[in-house]
């Protein structure tokens, strides 16, 4: 990836000066040529305050008080106002509220302009100032919109950070201090400040009470921060010529090595991962992680350190004010994606090179508008520009669907049989035909389309899972599969915790959908996300035991059930064509061999699952695609393919299409214990129960074995059976179900008594069978004196009374 | 006579004619008169010469001045060009380090790649060998 620059010319100024030159130079031709020059050199003044406010507008201001706006159609700036002349202007910063729409902004667009006594205004957009107030008793350095839009925060040289609603009214003070703030910035969710003093960095959250984060950055000055919408990470760069990446908490991520001169500003791109890091003469850009993909000299003609840098809300450019009053756009060239035979590259701002390495074929797209996003995947390439969607079959390259409206898109996610773009408006699944699918709504939705980012929406392979962003614990799941009757109404599922990411499987079979989340405390749980919709579905099933087919449908008493299946995850990805799992742990990673159908089941899980060591490849790995058999890795820019067992995946595979003979001779062939486990996982939830007999022996748990040779004495498709098969998948309460429907209730008190469940082994007997009541209350007994207890269950106590009473 | 015709300041000369002034001297003022005259356009002679030696004297100094600036300039260069040549290596020094960095990259990346190849190539081996 690369930045691809130019200076933009501030010609009106330049021709604006030259023309009053020209009048005086005839009147005075011997002094002319030195005031020119004079003029000149006055004209070089830092340029400190960019911002844009739309994808294609900049708005800048230096110290001439002239506010100019720069247009990317016409690559010419216009004057738009001018500020009083004792308003030395600090910092710049639009609220754009009208969304992220490339046509300009909206009417209830805003301006911030801090100044350097203390002061800061508030502009409308046809730049009227509404406010002019004094808020600080030194310069403020830095005035900036609350990324939820309700307020503003300022920050000045007297060591004081205020907050102030949207019309300029002071909410409150946040800090006073004695050290001048050299800079600020939100936190992506509005909740917290980060700011610097010095060599020190601290984070405040707003919360009352709340206590102060604070810590030693860097060895000079810090210069400049930069909080990451995308990955909740901050950066800084200071005056010891490194920058470096930190999380929330204040540790460490990364460090750079010393670069020439001080890093004089560091900005977050946030739509995607990127870090533009600004320094004497030169720009770097760099991934979140902090490795640099690449950097723009600028030797001639030099424009000196860049004080400022703003991404444009597409991410896609970014624009930089210099000290030598230059302003710098840049965008990113160069993007790739790789999947499978193809790489898609972009070459310029409207052109991507696609190129097929099965046919050596390399074809040029060029697009009438700047590309914003694009995705690749499934044979498919998914092209978003300003205003349209282009879908690229790799078989007809020349004949791409053209999709209209659909602006400024920020997420892709190609799945095998629909993809998904998220744009400024809503989320839309269409399938390759270019025929929508499905515009999923659930409440609250309309309001969090701004803030919802890739980690929150998922594509599965039948299934669209979107994590509510107001209550963090609720996921939306959309049934994709077509003519699914609540196709409109998804199913809410709610964790315990706040969940940080999800991702859904993209392969398997109708049945068998799953979606992985990740929790705050980087927990991975899984649950599945098909036949949620059945709430009522175990009661009916069980009506119909005998009938295999309801049998299936049983499972739905324990849906929307969330197994935890591992810890401390970074991020996870699912294998392209089978429900194969990655993980990546701080310095390790898992691979899960099966962990939708073993997720009942903790030793299935510890079976399947294989965690390596990974070390060798080096620190902050990321995960950057599976394709296969094949895991990715990306680690400092390197791009790492790993294997993983290709038997597994064959096996997987084989059991989608129903081959259970052929995934037995997989199995023999391999030999191998997590591929043993995995079949017995998947063989007995679809109740092969010969198979699973032979992969539990295989996979050396005899427990298993023996239990399965119990059920199998059993009378084949007899109420008992069914019960115990589920209880070997975990399901009590689908077992328990099935007993009591079929009215086998001392069956029924035998399980919850085996389970220990009193209570509700009390409850059955005495609803349905008193003659039980006795057993239930000998085997209490039995337990009590084999834990040296007396009774202590409210329930049993009455009980045990009446009974002392019949002695 | 003669003498008679001097006393009353009258002379007679070769040609015998009546003059009033002694002819010797008249002869001598009018050389002195040409001696003179000519001395004065030697003299307007030299002045030109002195003129054009001034002009072309005051054109070399200006020539020299600039050349001696173009000197100086020159001479500041040159011990500029060292530091530029310093910064120059900083640069290519910097530009080696991120080649470096990404040769690295893809040498890492190649000796990945070989390992999955050679482990493809196992598995392949080990179904032929099973067939």
């Amino acid at each position: 990836m690369r930045l691809k620059t130019h200076i933009c010319k501030r010609t009106s100024v330049n021709n604006n000066i030259d023309y009053r030159l020209q009048s005086s130079a005839s009147q005075r031709s011997a002094s002319g040529n030195k005031e020119k020059a004079n003029k000149e050199k006055a004209n070089i003044t830092p340029l400190s305050c960019v911002d844009w406010s739309s994808n294609e507008e900049i708005y800048f201001v230096s110290d001439d008080h002239q506010i100019y706006k720069w247009s990317a159609n016409t690559r010419d700036s216009v004057e738009v106002a001018k500020l009083p002349d004792d308003f030395i202007p600090t910092d710049l910063h639009w609220l754009l509220l009208g969304g992220r729409s490339s046509g300009g902004g909206k009417g209830s667009d805003t301006l911030l302009i801090c100044s350097n006594d203390g002061r800061f205004i508030i502009l409308n957009k046809s730049a009227r100032v509404e406010r002019n107030i004094s808020a600080h008793s030194a310069a403020i350095s830095t005035g900036r919109w609350s990324p939820d839009g309700a307020g503003l925060l300022t920050a000045g040289e007297d060591g004081v950070i205020k907050i102030w609603s949207r019309s300029g009214m002071l909410r409150s003070t946040v800090l006073q201090s004695d050290e001048p703030i050299s800079c600020a910035r939100w936190a992506p969710n509005s909740t917290s400040i980060v700011f610097s003093q010095g060599c020190y960095m601290s984070i405040k959250p707003l919360a009352a009470n709340s206590k102060l984060t604070r810590w030693r950055a860097h060895d000079g000055l810090v210069l400049s921060l930069s909080w990451s919408t995308h990955s909740n990470i901050i950066a800084s760069g200071g005056e010891d010529f490194r920058f470096k990446i930190w999380d929330t908490q204040g540790a460490n991520l990364f460090t750079s090595s010393t670069e020439e001169y001080a890093i004089t500003s560091v900005c977050f791109n946030s739509e995607k991962d990127v870090l533009v890091v600004g320094s004497f003469n030169m720009l770097k850009l760099c991934s979140s992680a902090g490795w640099s993909y690449s950097s723009c000299r600028f030797s001639e003609p030099t424009v000196g350190s860049f004080y400022t840098m703003s991404w444009s809300t597409d991410g896609t450019q970014v624009a930089c004010g210099t000290s030598t009053g230059n302003l710098v756009v840049g965008y990113i060239v160069e993007r790739q994606l790789i999947s499978r035979n193809l790489k898609a590259t972009t070459t310029g701002r409207k052109t991507i090179n696609l190129q097929d390495i099965t046919n050596g074929s390399s074809d040029v797209l060029d697009f009438p508008e700047r590309v914003i996003n694009f995705g690749l995947g499934y044979g498919h390439l998914i092209v978003a520009t300003s205003n349209q969607l282009h879908i690229y079959n790799e078989k007809y390259i020349n004949t791409p669907i053209i999709i209209d409206g659909r602006t400024d898109v920020r997420v892709i996610e190609v799945g095998k049989k629909f993809f998904m773009v998220l744009d400024a408006t809503s989320i839309w699944v269409y399938t390759y035909s270019g025929r929508l699918h499905l515009n999923p709504r659930y409440p609250g939705l309309q309001a969090q389309v701004p803030l919802l980012t890739a980690r929150a929406v998922t594509l599965g392979l039948d299934v669209l899972a979107i994590r509510d962003n107001s209550d963090n614990t609720v996921i939306h799941i959309f049934d994709l599969v077509p003519g699914a009757s609540r196709q409109y109404e998804p199913h809410s599922l709610r964790a315990k915790t706040q969940i940080a990411e999800i991702s859904a499987c993209r392969a398997g079979t109708l049945d068998d959908q799953y979606v992985v989340l990740i929790d705050n405390n980087r927990e991975l749980y899984i649950t599945e996300s098909r036949n949620l919709n059945g709430a009522g579905g175990g009661g009916a099933a069980a009506g119909g035991a005998g009938n295999a087919e309801r049998g299936l449908n049983g499972r739905n008493s324990n849906c929307g059930e969330i197994y935890k299946i591992g810890t401390q995850l970074t991020t996870v990805m699912w294998a392209s064509e089978t429900n194969i799992l990655v993980g990546v742990h701080d310095t390790c990673y898992s691979i899960w061999y099966c962990p939708g159908e073993g997720a009942a089941d903790p030793t299935l899980i510890a079976l399947t699952t294989l965690t390596i060591d990974a070390t060798e490849f080096g620190k902050n790995i990321t995960l950057e695609s599976f394709e296969d058999a094949i895991v990715t890795f990306r680690c400092a820019g390197a791009l790492l393919p790993v294997n993983v067992n290709i038997y597994c995946e064959i096996l997987h595979r084989t059991l989608m299409e129903g081959q259970w003979q052929q995934a037995l001779r997989i199995c023999r062939l391999a030999q191998n214990g997590n591929l043993w486990a995995t079949l017995a996982a998947i063989a007995t939830r679809k109740n092969q129960l010969q198979i699973s007999e032979e992969a539990y022996s295989a996979a050396l748990q005899i427990d298993k074995v023996s239990y399965l040779q119990y059920i199998k004495e059993l009378s084949s498709a007899s109420a008992e059976q069914m019960a115990e098969n589920s209880l070997m998948l975990g399901r009590l309460i689908e077992a328990e179900t099935i007993l009591l429907h079929n009215k086998k209730f001392p069956e029924a008190v035998a399980l919850c008594l085996r389970m220990h469940n009193w209570r509700r082994a009390l409850e059955v007997a005495q609803k349905h069978e008193p003659e039980l009541l006795d057993k239930v209350l000998e085997k209490r007994r039995r337990y009590l004196k084999a834990l040296q207890r007396d009774e202590w269950d409210s329930v049993f106590l009455p009980l045990l009374d009446k009974e002392s009473d019949d002695n | 006579m003669t003498e008679e015709l001097q006393k009353a300041g009258l002379y007679i000369d070769d040609i015998y004619r009546l003059r009033v002034q002694d002819p010797a001297i008249a002869n001598e003022t009018n050389e002195l008169r040409d001696e003179c005259l000519e001395y004065a356009n030697k003299l307007q002679d030299f002045k030109k010469y002195a003129e054009d030696f001034h002009k072309l004297i005051s054109d070399f100094a200006k020539d020299v001045e600039k050349e001696k600036l173009r000197a100086i300039g020159t001479q500041n260069l040159l011990k500029t060009i060292a530091k530029e040549r310093q910064a120059e290596q900083q640069v290519y020094q910097s530009k080696i380090h991120e080649k470096n960095i990404e040769l690295e990259r893809l040498r890492n990346e190649y000796q990945y790649l070989q390992r999955v190849e050679s482990e493809q190539q196992e598995i392949i081996n080990n179904y032929l060998l099973n067939q």
